[in-house]
């Protein structure tokens, strides 16, 4: 249990590092021209509100047609949702940073990675915790969904403690069910506590900009 | 070639121009002349308003001109050049890096080795009386001591230029002054490579101070007004008559408006930028010149002082008195009016008729609110409603500064009520209206 527990972490933790790498630039790209801002916001937000799982059905019919592993393939699913929490919170942080800052920066001749490792990363850290833990723990909520998928006379399945709970979910009481999110409860804690938390202390800490 | 050799930097014909969220154009500079030769240090004074930051972020390359040219050792400035350094008035230090890694800033960006970058940091912060202090991060630091990274910072690229935005005005008084002396101290050692100073305040005696030339700028748009030599030798004493001579002449030439810009007596319009004067401090301001042994007439630089206000904060009141025709500013000198004085001697309540009467028929935004919330059948409006409008006179941000002013006013006077958590303007009820009678 444990170790299906393990599977989806792994899953979690690689594909939210994954959008991270690809919302990440793009919010910090629209998040430092405030018109841009205006309008971007609000369609992350509405990506975050959308149901996700309305989209399974196309990725089923994908996988199956171009018969990909389901191990991988499925996890996708899994940030299809919680991937719009580190766009949007890229955009707010970056907002934010203040011009003062931004001034420094340029006057001082601050280009290219310089610029990003002394001012952006540092400054929308913060920002990014806040949405790395909203990523993970929707992540984590989503596995239920998206290691077991079926449409039509497709069925998915993934290995995982996602999958473990959704093949006992049957509608009737069943213990399975109740270990297994005792199981996902513990891993998710663990994680938290293991990982968020000591990134939100240090973003508390060091790359509080006040 | 034509260059002067001396001329380290110079702007010609510069005028910068924002947009309100309308679309609309208003001038924050117009048409700039200035120069800076080597071994001077020049102070930009001006109000609120007068655009002195926006002047400095254009001949720093940080914003470029609408109009006009900067040009920097005759090169035309498209950017922040190599040879320029800024000090800020939010010191605008990095928080998530230390004392050194801050000073070592501008250095990696230029691409200096580690070693060398490491040396030069060091000897910079110990040029600033920081030396201990290398590991620390900013938010262990005092104020003054943040400002000195900030310095050390600008130093160590071994500027020509260094701009000063109000580098000393979020100190406080005793701090600000031993940096202004040190300051000074270190640009004539000649241990610097630094050619000249160019100082952002609204501090009058600063600028006495520390510069050689002050240029005074005028506002909405800014424009230089006059100019003035300062050739007092090393150290300068307050006490000096000499240095209170210029300060009063600084003080005149504030309060003396050229003739277009002497509106006070024509009607104002809904747009104008309205002082922000509380109507508390106001009071205060009013009652002291009243008390004063001039009776009803004083000095500004000696009110100044008395009441430890900044041009900043002594102007916008001066400004709101003048505007509401309870005092009139005279070569430097504050003097009540008639209204004024029945102003000062009346008691609250008096006081607030006579407040809403003079917004009323002065300020038209005021009048403007006054009557929209008393043709409206609720009796009520959103603020929003009249940001709208100042917006197309003005940026957002302005607008939100006048209409705060126009309510905090207008409440005082009873003319309205407003719910801060609605942001709705109401018609007072028992207010007795002073133009219904």
């Amino acid at each position: 249990m444990l170790k299906l527990g393990f599977f989806t972490a792994l899953r979690v933790t690689f594909f939210v590092l994954l959008v991270t790498l690809i919302w990440l630039p793009i919010g910090v790209y629209v998040g430092l021209r405030p018109r841009l801002t205006q309008w971007v916001q609000p369609l992350a937000q509405f990506g975050a509100a959308f149901p996700a799982n309305l989209l399974f059905p196309l990725f089923v019919v994908a996988i199956a047609h171009f018969r990909l592993n389901p191990e991988i393939w499925v996890s996708p699913l899994m940030v299809l949702g919680g991937q719009w929490y580190i766009l949007f919170n890229a955009i707010a942080g970056s907002a934010a940073i203040p011009n003062d800052l931004k001034e420094a920066a340029r006057l001082y001749g601050l280009r290219g990675w310089n610029r990003w490792r002394r001012l952006i990363l540092p400054a929308i850290f913060p920002a990014f915790v806040t949405g790395g833990i909203t990523a993970t723990g929707g992540s984590w909520n989503a596995s239920i969904v998206a290691e077991v998928v079926q449409w039509g006379d497709t069925t998915l399945v993934a290995t995982g403690l996602g999958a473990y709970i959704a093949h006992w979910s049957t509608g009737e009481f069943n213990p399975h069910v109740g270990l297994g999110m005792l199981v996902m409860g513990l891993w998710v804690l663990a994680y938290n506590r293991l990982i968020w938390r000591r990134l939100y202390r240090l973003a508390e800490e060091r790359y509080r900009l006040d | 070639m034509q260059t002067n050799r001396k001329t380290l930097l110079e702007a010609h014909n510069l005028t910068k121009t924002f947009t309100t969220p309308e679309g609309k154009p208003f001038g924050v500079l117009e048409d700039i002349h200035l120069e800076l030769q080597e071994g001077e240090i020049v102070a930009l004074l001006g109000r609120s308003g007068s655009g002195k930051s926006t002047l400095l972020r254009c001949l720093s390359g940080l914003l470029r001109p609408s109009a006009g040219e900067v040009r920097y050792r005759g090169q035309p400035v498209q950017g922040p050049m190599p040879g320029m350094a800024m000090v800020f008035q939010s010191f605008a230090l990095f928080p998530w890096l230390t004392v050194q890694q801050n000073v070592e800033l501008g250095l990696e960006a230029m691409g200096i080795p580690a070693p060398q970058r490491r040396q030069r940091a060091l000897e910079a912060i110990d040029l600033v009386g920081l030396d201990g202090f290398e590991k620390a991060f900013p938010k262990e630091l005092s104020g003054g001591m943040r400002q000195r990274v900030g310095f050390a910072r600008a130093l160590v690229t071994q500027p020509e230029v260094l701009f000063m935005d109000e580098p000393m005005s979020a100190l406080d008084v005793l701090t600000a002054e031993t940096l202004r002396l040190e300051l000074l101290h270190l640009w004539q050692s000649g241990r610097l490579p630094l050619k000249g100073i160019l100082l952002v305040t609204h501090n009058i005696e600063e600028a006495v101070l520390l510069a050689d030339r002050i240029l005074v700028l005028s506002s909405n748009p800014g424009q230089i007004r006059a100019e003035i030599a300062v050739t007092l030798g090393h150290p300068r004493e307050r006490e000096d008559p000499a240095f209170q001579e210029l300060v009063e002449e600084i003080y005149r030439i504030l309060t003396t408006r050229p003739a277009p810009e002497r509106a006070t007596l024509e009607p104002l319009t809904l747009g104008h930028r309205l002082p922000q004067a509380p109507v508390g401090a106001l009071t205060g301001l009013l009652e002291r010149v009243a008390e004063g042994p001039d009776y009803g007439k004083e000095d500004l630089p000696r009110l100044a002082e008395e009441m430890h206000l900044e041009v900043d904060d002594l102007f916008p009141l001066l400004d709101a008195a003048e505007l509401l025709g309870l005092a009139v500013l005279q070569a430097g000198d504050i003097q009540l009016t008639a209204e004024g004085q029945r102003f000062v001697k009346a008691g609250l309540e008096r006081r607030k008729h006579i407040l809403a009467e003079r917004l009323l028929q002065q300020v038209p935004l005021v009048g403007h609110i006054h009557r929209v919330l008393h043709t409206r059948p609720t009796g009520r409006a959103p603020e929003e409603r009249f940001l709208r409008e100042l917006e197309d006179y003005m940026s957002t941000e302005d607008a939100e500064k006048v209409l705060a002013t126009a309510i905090d006013w207008g409440r005082y006077a009873e003319l309205f009520e407003y719910d801060y958590n609605t942001g709705l303007l109401f018609r007072s009820e028992e207010a007795a209206s002073p133009a219904a009678g």
